[in-house]
């Protein structure tokens, strides 16, 4: 039995060795979320399951929310959802001057879309600040990724950042009706390199204002 | 040692696996075409050469295959096996685009021959960009290429609807990217459906009554389905099928039956294709993970024959196309070379397929089939991007 695991151990770690730290992050993150999927199962939680339907508060589409830990419910949809009519990109413009200065960029680590970071925390601070206190500013969000992943599926985690913002900022008491959100996956690179630093400074959450009067 | 075992027991199971392409050793039918024209002989050639079957030879003598093309009053066709005594002839009304008649011909003689329903007559839809426009360009099978639609905002993931001249295309027109229908006999276009915030890689059913895409109306990049007639557009709501918190979909494909969608999700970390079956999802919610032998699963596409799925994955740092046999489950890789490449797309035949290949400045198109598993260039220098084939 003890060779048989030492064998085992010694054919994994080679295994192991053959993959780049990314992708045994990757390959971790998964194994950690089929692991919380069993610990769940066996409460009698089935991820996945359970789905019923409810109706958007809008009323223009219909909702199958799901019973798991994502617990999406006829609020939190109500309050993501946009009450305005949307307001045409061409009419809204990059923030100049003192604007520049508040509306900085939020950058983000690779394929991720969590805010996090002092620098981006305090850029969110100003953000929040400023709408607040003028509520005919409407700002569109737009959500970049870098060059590197594929075409089409950058263009859903350039939405999902744009929303990751949006749903920050809204949870800090910016009125809806002040935000709207673009993705542009990686189709417009603010720098044009094929380096780390070039992607880093791609990968980011742009703001462009408008104040409607 | 249990507790070492269950730990390191994942990590094998997501082991790297090396592929090496194997040696194709295939048999061709040699083909010898006879034409005057030799423009129309040209492309003739083309066609054959890239059925999968045939090899045009310059000599007649070591034919096993006879082409003959006459256009003069009537456009006669006729092929006829120089090994076995059977002819295949086919006596039309001379046209005035007689290239497109000489493709139709071409992919009859592949489905009597070979089984094969032929590709050379479908068009191929890719978008382009350049430093300040962005196009919707027709390709047809020799590599000629037409301008259907250019605007200044971006325009990607055109889909052809099957059986139609009709595409989807997403268009940034009006800020946030909607989903457009347009035609590629007359170019106009018209918006598909009206729900808010972005909506992304729209795709449509066989039986053209229903379409998924990718929406944010509610926050999240959740899948959609809605029904859908190409005359009246859509009807009735749309329904929200799939939302998960902190996770992304994209890119649905339909199977031929209309009841189930292969999509991208990263709900279990890194984006790997599902399965999805609508009528069970609504009463138990099972979602199938189909790849799992690769990370980084994106773009893709049902065979219309439903027994395959194509779809990108990042092997060994480079995207390459695969192809996944749901009969066995087996995960088979199809491309090798360096570059990366996304949007595989099947043909009608479920045999020939084409793909994108990424530049660093620019997108090129490329076409194979799984019997020689050759990759053959379409475009030129021109960027030609998210491609899709008529049906």
């Amino acid at each position: 039995m003890k060779k048989m695991v030492f064998i085992l151990a010694l054919s994994t770690i080679f295994a192991s060795c053959q993959r780049s730290s990314r992708e045994v992050w990757e390959d971790t993150k998964t194994c950690g979320r089929y692991v919380n999927r069993g610990v769940k199962s066996l409460a009698g939680r089935h991820q996945d399951g359970q789905l019923a339907y409810i109706k958007h508060p809008d009323d223009s589409f219909l909702y199958l929310t799901e019973g798991d830990d994502s617990d999406i419910s006829f609020e939190e949809v109500e309050s993501n959802s946009f009450s305005t009519k949307e307001i045409s990109s061409q009419n809204f413009v990059t923030p100049t001057n003192e604007l520049a200065a508040i509306f900085s960029n939020i950058h983000f680590d690779t394929d991720s879309y969590v805010i996090k970071g002092e620098e981006n925390l305090t850029a969110i601070r100003k953000i929040v600040s400023y709408l607040s206190s003028h509520p005919l500013c409407i700002v569109t969000i737009e959500g970049h990724t870098d060059e590197r992943g594929p075409a089409a599926y950058n263009l859903a985690l350039g939405a999902r950042r744009a929303n990751a913002i949006k749903t920050f900022l809204l949870e800090r008491g910016v009125s809806p009706d002040q935000l709207q959100s673009i993705s542009y996956g990686k189709e417009n690179p603010c720098v044009e390199g094929h380096n780390e630093i070039s992607w880093r400074e791609n990968r980011r959450g742009q703001f462009k204002v408008l104040h409607s009067s | 040692m249990r507790l070492l075992f269950f730990l390191i027991l994942p990590f094998s199971l997501f082991a790297e696996t090396i592929h090496v392409p194997l040696e194709a050793h295939l048999s061709y039918r040699k083909t010898y075409v006879r034409c005057e024209q030799k423009e129309l002989k040209n492309l003739l050639c083309l066609d054959l050469n890239r059925n999968g079957f045939c090899r045009v030879v310059d000599s007649e003598k070591e034919a096993e295959l006879l082409i003959e093309v006459s256009v003069d009053k009537e456009f006669i066709f006729s092929a006829t096996d120089l090994t076995n005594p059977k002819k295949l002839q086919l006596r039309q009304p001379l046209q005035t685009d007689v290239k497109k008649q000489l493709h139709q011909c071409a992919d009859k003689l592949s489905l009597e021959l070979f089984g094969k329903t032929g590709i050379s007559s479908k068009k191929i839809l890719c978008t382009s960009r350049t430093a300040q426009k962005h196009a919707v360009v027709c390709w047809d099978s020799s590599g000629s290429k037409k301008t259907l639609w250019t605007q200044n905002s971006l325009l990607v993931t055109p889909k052809f609807l099957p059986h139609s001249a009709l595409f989807f295309v997403v268009s940034y027109t009006e800020g946030a990217p909607k989903i457009c229908l347009s035609s590629i006999l007359e170019p106009s276009m018209r918006r598909v459906t009206y729900l808010e915030g972005n909506q992304l890689m729209p795709t449509i059913t066989q039986k053209l009554n229903r379409i998924a895409f990718i929406c944010d109306a509610s926050g999240r990049e959740d899948l959609y389905i809605q029904d859908f007639s190409p005359a009246n557009g859509v009807q009735n709501k749309a329904l929200c099928l799939f939302s998960k918190k902190n996770c992304t979909q994209a890119s649905p494909t339909f199977h031929p039956d209309g009841e189930k969608i292969a999509l991208v999700s990263n709900k279990d970390g890194s984006a790997r294709i599902y399965l999805l079956d609508i009528e069970k999802l609504r009463s138990t919610g099972n979602f199938t993970l189909l790849t799992k032998k690769n990370r980084e699963n994106t773009s893709p596409d049902w065979s219309p024959d439903g027994s395959k799925i194509l779809y990108s994955a990042m092997t060994s740092g480079t995207r390459q196309i695969w192809m996944i046999d749901l009969d066995t489950h087996e995960e088979i890789q199809l491309t090798f070379d360096h570059g990366h490449k996304e949007n595989p797309v099947w043909g009608i035949n479920s045999f020939h397929f084409i793909y994108n290949r990424c530049l660093q400045t620019h997108a090129e198109l490329y076409m194979m089939n799984l019997r020689e598993k050759k990759p053959i260039k379409l475009s030129g220098d021109e960027d030609a991007r998210f491609p899709t084939w008529e049906q």
